[in-house]
């Protein structure tokens, strides 16, 4: 099973993918923005994403801050890849509860809302906790339902 | 004939006689008894009666809100407070009935006020209403007083609003003042609608029905039904209000009924008792809910027949004898008299109100460039004056006219509030599908031209409808359009307007930009010119008036440049003559913003790089334009050079000066390395595997079950060399680790960084005299709430703020190197553990020479550099992170458990916002402690970038502050390296920290870059506090002191101001660096002085 992990946030992304490589059938594939995340489900072809909601528009490394920062940057992914057919399963795993663009504020309810109208290629919003591991379990059933 | 002692109702009935005072009674108890019997009936549901007892003559004057001369306002019994909605309504009609004298003689003096207003005649206005006043004291009253003072007199009404509350002893008006100084002062109209919107959203959402209720009839009273189109009134809501003046109450009354009835029939039993009021007040406004429309007056009549045929001046003459002689005729006819001038071509003389409303209208026909002041000054008139006919019309008619980019519904909103006018309302508004009505063929050929083209169209078109032939350019603009529209051309529309919008971006009023928008989703793109067009008028609609297609405009956006076969924008354009539209095509829309979402570009550079690109094609399509042109291409690069820089300085945080460090240091360590080298028997050290190995080796002695020494040479040097590198690597005060730490994280930044987030969201506050203050902007905020929830609720957020400065000060500290076995708690932890000699002894080992063992040597020290780091960032992502949304978590349910069923909708949602903030922030000073290792960069950073960065960044972190930052900049070539960039971008960092942190609230911080011959100066300003410095030469000079190599340590310690790091920082990096300070009585000056010859030619 291919999945990509699309998370700018390499402690975070660490974690995901150390959880995930105990389960030997999974290739896993990682992208830390908006873009190469993009860029890499063009390429390749994934059965799973598991998605990030904020972050920057282009990798980050110690000579930039990757451009434009994006609150919902994983729902634009999905939306775009939806429009152009090329959406798979997704599930979100977000570390925010709430996301503000410009005045406004989206709580993870909103969130999850507006994603259920991706249909059901949509899995589910998943908090990410650092000091808890209720985000594995989420994580392993939605894998189970895929069959892995 | 007798009079009849009880009045029957359908099964109690009124005894006349419990208005008597009887035997031994007090007044007290006849009030009793009366409120005893309303209560009665009220429960009862004998309404009729309730309206008996208050029409009654014999009602004491205690319970009639009738505050005339000696009698103090709000003196009245609060029957609002006892009776039902429904029975409260009757009351009030009964009221009512009882002072139709009073509120006959009220509408009558109403109109002579008015009639003065419009003819700017304000002194006799006032005097009026002291008539006014003589009836009884009211809110309204007020009200106008206090506009006519600001809009008519133009004085000032601060005193006379702050003098209010000693006038009113019964009731504390705080809050109605408040709101009366909002809506008189604000500078614009819009902060005091944008505030009763805020409040009524509160309401709405809290599920109280009683403040719902509230907060409809608070915005029937202050707002046209325009601004808020979700209230849903009822009069059972009147009970609210019902405290107020019965001139308050009525004028309310009639805006409710005005409002129902304008959308739905009255109930019958209502119906007849608005008739039976209007003919006891004579009130032909309010008869207008009840009444069938009645048939346009006989003045109103002939203007409009006359302006219908071109008879301007009559129309003129008509219209400015009504206004003279005060007539309200007058009301509904500023647009016929604005356009009637305009085509007379005759100059208004702006010396009366109406005129100076009807030549701001006629203003707007035209779209002059005061458009947007014009239509602020008119909204603003119409929400002040709200419940005034010619306030109502004027809203009508400047909605009607701004259709196009008015939001939908509003306007057909605005005209049902016009039907308040009867018969002196125009056709225009009184219709709700407004058509001319000719009678006669012989009429219609009277029309002027450019009026019959507006009704009856030739076909052939739009090419018939030419500018010149359209007096009133607006009317050119939408009959144009809709040719366009009504013939399906969508394309042709959109290319229109946005030709006209070019020529004057005024015209966006007058143009369909929002249907069109609407539209060209629909609409087949047949090449580059309509992608090009549609794109542009998805850009003027965001920039003009709402963002709600920018969605839409970013997927045409990427079809686009799908559909050309490339990411590239500049490379359609080569050599390509361009276009207006295309021009603003390439200049507006081809941003970063627009750019970064096609997934072809890899890298913000080349993001940034295509932008300079187009820019560059600009240049040369505009050459008027080039040098504006240039600067932007500049501020591009400048910004790009900047924020990378930025980047590069913010994640490298963990900074040893290596290239100080090794000339200064090198030869030590040359030296240390040939002694190790020389001993006998070698210098490996073998690892001892656990404790117990300690008893045996040769190379320790056991001191402690966790400590030992070393017992013999070659653990004694290796442990001198360990120690040698720490002390310079880690704790030289003017090159190692924990200086940099010091400057960099602890000194204020770090705490501040995370702290900038509950300061944005206002959740915290400061420490005074130990304790911390009140947050006076959520208390404010909440005015309208009862203070001992708001109390509580100040509780919890100083609490708040004390927890969280106390977690991220404690966590601060840990940032600190630590190198001895008993351990202080720094995380950077260099303690010569043994297994780091026995690492060491095999680099001495492996070490061919003194130059390579000493550069193995530094990567070690960043080795060990490096696990401290990630340590930090575990200590900031797990422990600070989870601690600190614990607090937030633990205010948001104390803050809900406080507030009970009150809404608090915007505190709530700060405290939200402030925790996705923290989410991010702490993932950017995460990224802190991210790259370890040598940074030797070769590149040169421009003077003009490293002075950027350092602003930005502090502006990331302070902005939000009530500090201002001036910043001026010349253009220069000097150069700098990546180490001395660094340094400059702390002083200049630590400076303007300063400059927040002691320096004048809500003054400006000046940051001015000046070039001379000899050298760059960036001088960075700030005032300083009115007696915070008795002797400013004696602080200088006290500073000063400290600036030498005696005060090194200063350089790694907290507290103080940071001068003596800015100026050894600086002074370390280069001999071209120097740094003075100065100081006067109220202004503290910081200056960096670059010696060009040290910087430039370098490249």
């Amino acid at each position: 099973m291919n999945i990509l992990i699309i998370e700018d946030n390499p402690l975070k992304r660490d974690k995901v993918v150390e959880f995930l490589k105990s389960n030997t059938s999974l290739n896993i594939t990682e992208a830390a923005s908006y873009n190469s995340g993009l860029l890499a489900v063009y390429e390749k072809d994934f059965d799973l994403l598991i998605v990030d909601m904020s972050m920057p528009t282009f990798d980050r490394n110690e000579n930039t801050q990757g451009g434009r920062f994006r609150a919902l940057a994983g729902k634009e992914i999905v939306t775009k890849l939806s429009k152009g057919n090329k959406l798979v399963p997704f599930v979100v795993l977000t570390g925010y509860k709430d996301f503000s663009i410009d005045s406004q504020s989206l709580s993870i309810d909103q969130i999850h809302d507006l994603l259920k109208t991706l249909g059901d290629f949509y899995l589910g919003c998943i908090v990410f906790e650092t000091t808890d591991d209720v985000w594995q379990g989420k994580l392993s059933a939605i894998l189970e339902k895929l069959g892995c | 004939m007798k009079t009849q002692k009880k009045i029957k109702g359908r099964k109690l009935s009124l005894d006349q006689g419990i208005f008597s005072l009887r035997r031994e009674e007090t007044p007290v108890s006849v009030k009793r008894r009366i409120v005893s019997e309303l209560i009665r009936f009220d429960i009862a549901n004998e309404l009729h009666l309730i309206e008996v007892v208050a029409s009654h003559p014999k009602l004491p004057e205690h319970f009639n809100p009738l505050f005339s001369a000696g009698r103090e306002h709000y003196d009245v019994v609060l029957m609002n407070e006892m009776l039902s909605p429904v029975g409260f309504l009757s009351w009030l009609i009964g009221l009512f009935k009882r002072n139709a004298k009073a509120l006959r003689e009220f509408n009558s003096l109403r109109d002579r006020i008015n009639g003065y207003v419009l003819q700017n005649l304000p002194d006799q206005a006032l005097q009026v209403l002291e008539e006014v006043d003589q009836l009884s004291k009211s809110w309204w009253a007020i009200c106008m007083r206090v506009h006519i003072m600001k809009e008519l007199k133009k004085g000032d009404t601060k005193p006379y609003l702050l003098g209010l509350q000693e006038t009113i002893s019964k009731a504390n008006i705080t809050n109605s003042v408040f709101r009366l100084q909002m809506m008189s002062e604000s500078s614009s109209i819009r902060v005091f609608v944008g505030d009763i919107r805020a409040r009524l959203q509160e309401y709405r959402t809290s599920g109280i029905q009683q403040a719902i209720e509230s907060g409809d009839i608070e915005s029937c009273r202050y707002l046209h039904q325009y601004l808020d189109s979700e209230r849903k009134l009822d009069l059972k809501y009147l009970k609210v209000e019902g405290y107020e003046s019965i001139i308050d109450q009525y004028a309310t009354f009639k805006e409710v009924v005005l409002e129902i009835s304008a959308k739905q029939q009255l109930d019958a039993n209502l119906i007849v008792k608005v008739v039976e009021l209007c003919d006891l007040t004579g009130d032909e406004e309010l008869r207008c809910a009840v009444a069938p429309r009645p048939a346009l007056s006989v003045v109103v009549r002939k203007v409009v027949d006359d302006y219908t045929l071109g008879k301007y001046t009559e129309v003129v003459r008509s219209v400015e004898s009504l206004l003279g002689s005060g007539d309200k005729a007058v009301s509904g006819l500023i647009e016929i008299y604005a356009k009637s001038k305009i085509y007379l071509g005759s100059p208004h003389t702006r010396n009366t109100l109406f005129d100076v409303l009807a030549s701001d209208i006629s203003s707007i026909l035209q779209c002059e460039a005061t458009t947007a002041e014009k239509i602020e000054y008119i909204t603003k008139l119409s929400v002040k004056f709200r419940g005034e006919l010619w306030a109502k019309s004027i809203s009508f008619h400047l909605l009607s006219i701004l259709d196009e980019a008015s939001e939908f519904g509003v306007v057909e909103l605005a005209r049902l509030g016009t039907l308040a006018l009867g018969k002196y309302n125009t056709p225009k508004a009184a219709d709700e599908e407004f058509k001319i009505e000719l009678v006669g063929e012989d009429q219609i050929k009277k029309l002027p031209d450019y009026r019959a083209a507006k009704y009856f169209t030739e076909s052939g078109g739009k090419d018939c409808v030419s500018e010149a032939l359209f007096p009133v350019r607006s009317d050119y603009l939408k009959l144009r359009s809709s040719i366009y529209l009504e013939g399906g051309d969508v394309i042709g529309c959109v290319s229109f307007a946005v030709s006209e919008y070019m020529k004057n971006s005024v015209n966006f009023y007058h143009l369909p930009f929002a249907r069109l928008c609407g539209l060209v989703a629909d609409v087949v793109k047949e090449g580059r010119d309509d992608y090009v067009v549609c794109l542009t008028a998805l850009d003027i609609y965001a920039k003009e008036l709402s963002l709600a297609f920018e969605e839409y405009k970013a997927e045409l956006f990427e079809e686009f440049m799908l559909a050309s076969g490339t990411h590239r924008p500049s490379q359609m354009f080569v050599g390509v003559t361009l276009t207006r539209n295309e021009i603003f095509f390439l200049q507006n829309i081809c941003i970063p913003s627009q750019l970064d979402n096609l997934f072809q570009f890899r890298t913000n550079d080349e993001v940034v790089h295509e932008r300079v690109a187009i820019i560059d094609l600009l240049i040369r399509a505009m050459p008027d334009k080039e040098a504006q042109l240039r600067d932007e291409r500049d501020n591009v690069l400048v910004t790009l050079f900047s924020e990378k820089l930025r980047a590069k300085i913010e994640s490298g945080k963990l900074f040893v000066d290596v290239q100080a460090l090794e000339s200064m240091r090198k030869h030590v360590y040359v030296s240390l390395f040939d002694q190790a080298k020389s001993l006998a028997g070698g210098i490996l050290l073998e690892p001892v595997d656990s404790e117990s190995a300690l008893e045996s080796s040769k190379d320790l002695f056991k001191v402690s079950e966790s400590n030992a020494i070393a017992s013999n040479e070659k653990t004694e040097i290796l442990y001198s060399i360990h120690v040698h590198a720490v002390e310079d690597f880690a704790l030289n005060e003017n090159y190692g680790l924990d200086k940099y730490l010091s400057a960099e994280v602890r000194h204020m930044v770090f705490v501040t960084q995370l702290r900038s987030c509950f300061e944005k969201t206002r959740l915290v506050t400061v420490q005074k005299n130990g304790e911390y203050v009140s947050n006076e902007y959520w208390l404010a905020r909440y005015n309208f709430v009862h203070p001992s929830i708001t109390q509580e609720v100040d509780s919890f957020l100083k609490r708040f703020s004390g927890k969280v400065d106390a977690i991220l000060n404690a966590t601060n500290e840990r940032f600190r190197v630590e190198t001895r076995v008993e351990r202080g708690g720094g995380i950077f932890d260099f303690t010569a553990y043994y297994h780091r000699l026995v690492k060491l002894s095999r680099i001495i080992e492996t070490s061919g020479d003194g130059d390579s063992f000493f550069n193995s040597l530094i990567d070690y020290m960043w080795e060990m550099a490096s696990e401290s780091a990630k340590l930090a960032q575990l200590l900031i992502a797990n422990d600070l992170s989870v601690e600190i949304n614990d607090l937030i978590t633990e205010l948001e349910e104390s803050v809900n458990q406080a507030k009970g069923d009150v809404a608090m909708i915007d505190l709530m949602q700060e405290i939200k916002t402030a925790r996705s903030l923290f989410t991010n922030q702490i993932e950017v000073v995460v990224n802190w402690f991210k790259f370890v290792g040598g940074q030797s960069s070769q590149d040169l950073e421009k003077l003009g970038v490293v002075i950027e960065a350092s602003v930005s960044s502090f502006e990331s972190i302070y902005g939000h502050n009530e500090c201002e930052i001036s910043f001026t900049q010349a253009k220069s070539y000097l150069q700098l390296t990546y180490r001395e960039a660094r340094s400059l971008f702390i002083a200049i960092f630590t400076a303007l920290e300063n400059s927040v942190k002691y320096g004048s609230r809500c003054c400006t911080i000046e940051i001015e870059h000046r070039v001379s011959n000899n050298e760059n100066v960036i001088l960075i300003k700030n005032r300083i506090p009115e007696g915070e410095v008795d002797d400013p030469q004696a602080l200088v000079k006290a500073q000063k002191e400290k600036w030498t190599p005696a005060h090194a340590p200063l350089n790694r310690k907290e507290g103080g101001s940071g001068l003596y790091k800015i100026f050894s920082t600086l002074t370390t990096a280069s001999d071209g660096f120097s740094f003075d300070i100065d100081a006067k009585h109220n202004e503290f000056v910081a200056t960096m002085s670059l010696k060009n010859e040290y910087f430039d030619n370098r490249g």
